[in-house]
């Protein structure tokens, strides 16, 4: 009772925060200027969404009392079975500064979000330098995201995305952000567009959002992924873009404050390796659309651990209509973690299996140009085999609401 | 009988008043609606200063200045509240306003380009691009003077 009391004076200082925070930029607005040559501009987004969970499975998975819908798995975003309505999962406001150097040829951005999830708590998502070459490359260094998803980049920009949140499934990793160097390609040929990406880095996260949901809400586990390597490619014209992304890493992940033990309902003290070192590759393709009213998002992923004797697979397919200022949309996604022989000796057992589908009833209608209203519905059903649902880790079916503005400024 | 007649008379110089006041009242409803749709659906035309060297664009190069596919002028946009906005994007790069500013958010909190920097109006359209002749904007024709060069009109 006390830790829910608390977290709600959080809560209501926070929203007020964020509130103050929202409405001073719609009385200033993004601003620039000028100082020494050095051209600096400052912008910024918010989400003020509140969500309901309207029903579930109903058991108590890790210290999360459900039913659940996690609406972001690398932010332990987690509406649960508490009453009331939760202002946390989504919410968020992010700010941007850029200073532009002379000749316009190098750039200082830096990105800091600060959500709900966390309290208010601000973390730095963005932080590099832009160097730009020539028309077509530009070499970046410094934080970025990592862009294994065609929505990776503008993950926290509500007015950016046609959902409140991102369809769990596909977009719910361990790591989004990365260090390291970005080249940058892009041309024009004709009505198509071509941009390209290289990069390689490293990224380590000592209180990983993404393994709360796996060790409970108060455990530390750090991950880490290192030797990354990959690029994606886009091409576009005025209705069609497609995607495809490769990615490798080393990935090593161990827990380091002891998860929840269901069987004692208390935390377990021996910290435990989640896994080993292991080599990753990644494999994405999207192909989306915006024909004439039509919209079109289609997202397909496979991440192989040859290590590790497993498969993940997911793959989303939305479809929406423009409508003057209203857009409805219905989005279906799956994920599938699959035990699979990949090169192990002995093979693997072939179960169990993790899956769930979900599907997503969206409206979003614009306000202004910089501002939406969004409502969602989603029903998350769990197919998973016997034996993952005996492994407490499986978080059943559940159906949530979820309202939200969004802004940029 | 005099009375009557005389009832007649007014009641006749009332019709022809009213009919007056109708058919004035039609054409000014008429001459309105003319000029609201005028406003509503004015023609969009995209200008240059007078002394840029460029001379013509095509829809679609109109389309990428203003969507950051191509850098080699500088666009500006006509204030949120405006819907000459509105009328511009539609017609040119075929997305809505909403749409398009949707889209620059994602350019530019990806560090992938700068979003049209906003002027107050039209005239302040006109004399920023006729002091610097890498930028570009876009302006109802009725307001087209000396200082500007009609590089496409969108219809």
């Amino acid at each position: 009772m006390t830790r829910f009391i608390g977290e709600h004076v959080k809560i209501s200082t926070v929203l007020r925060a964020m509130v103050l925070a929202g409405m001073l930029p719609i009385a200033t607005n993004s601003f620039a200027a000028e100082i020494g040559g050095v051209e600096f501009s400052g912008s910024g987004f918010m989400t003020l969404a509140v969500g309901q969970m309207l029903g579930g499975t109903n058991r108590n998975v890790m210290d999360y009392n459900c039913p659940c819908f996690i609406s972001d798995y690398a932010q332990a975003a987690v509406y649960d079975n508490r009453s009331g309505l939760q202002w946390q999962p989504d919410s968020k406001l992010g700010v941007q500064g850029t200073a532009l150097f002379a000749e316009r040829s190098f750039s200082v951005t830096a990105q800091a979000v600060s959500r709900g999830t966390a309290n208010g708590g601000a973390d730095l998502e963005w932080l590099y330098g832009s160097y730009k070459v020539n028309e077509q490359f530009t070499i970046q260094a410094g934080r970025k995201r990592l862009p294994m998803f065609y929505y990776s980049d503008t993950q926290d920009i509500g007015v950016a995305l046609p959902w409140i949140h991102l369809p769990p499934g596909p977009y719910g990793w361990e790591a989004v952000n990365y260090n390291g160097i970005n080249v940058a390609y892009q041309s024009q040929f004709k009505e198509w567009t071509t941009s390209a990406n290289m990069l390689a880095g490293s990224e380590s996260n000592s209180n990983s959002g993404y393994q709360k949901i796996y060790y409970g809400r108060q455990s530390v586990s750090n991950i880490q992924w290192d030797n990354i390597f990959g690029g994606n490619l886009t091409l576009s014209n005025d209705w069609l873009e497609t995607r495809v992304v490769y990615i490798q890493s080393n990935t090593q992940e161990y827990n380091s404050s002891g998860g929840w033990n269901s069987t004692t309902q208390a935390y377990d003290i021996a910290p435990a390796v989640i896994y080993p070192r292991a080599s990753q590759q990644i494999y994405g393709l999207s192909v989306n659309s915006d024909y004439n009213n039509w919209l079109l998002r289609t997202e397909f992923l496979t991440i192989i651990h040859p290590g590790l004797g497993y498969r993940d697979y997911a793959h989303l397919i939305g479809i929406g209509y423009h409508y003057g200022k209203w857009q409805p949309m219905i989005t279906g996604s799956e994920y599938i973690g699959r035990m699979i022989t990949d090169g192990l000796i002995p093979p693997a057992t072939p179960t169990p299996e993790n899956m769930q589908q979900t599907i997503s009833l969206t409206v979003r209608y614009d306000l202004t140009t910089s501002s939406d209203l969004k409502i969602q519905y989603d029903s998350q059903t769990d197919i998973s085999s016997p034996a993952y649902q005996a492994t407490g880790y499986d978080y059943g079916n559940s159906q949530l609401v979820t309202l939200a503005y969004d802004v940029v400024f | 009988m005099y009375m009557y007649s005389q009832y007649r008379i007014q009641l006749r110089e009332v019709k022809v008043k009213k009919q007056k006041y109708i058919t004035l009242t039609r054409r000014s409803l008429f001459a309105a609606s003319v000029l609201f749709a005028s406003l509503v659906h004015a023609e969009v035309v995209v200008v240059v200063g007078a002394k840029s060297t460029t001379s013509s664009l095509s829809k679609e190069q109109a389309s990428d200045i203003f969507l950051g596919k191509a850098t080699a002028l500088t666009p500006l946009d006509q204030p949120e509240s405006s819907s000459l906005r509105d009328d511009f994007y539609s017609k040119v790069t075929g997305k809505t306003a909403a749409q398009a500013k949707s889209y620059w958010a994602k350019l530019s909190f990806t560090g992938k380009g700068t979003p049209p920097k906003e002027a107050q109006s039209s005239t302040d359209i006109k004399n920023l691009v006729s002091n610097n002749p890498k930028l570009i904007g876009y302006i109802e024709k009725s307001a087209v003077d000396s200082s500007v060069k009609i590089l496409f009109s969108a219809q």
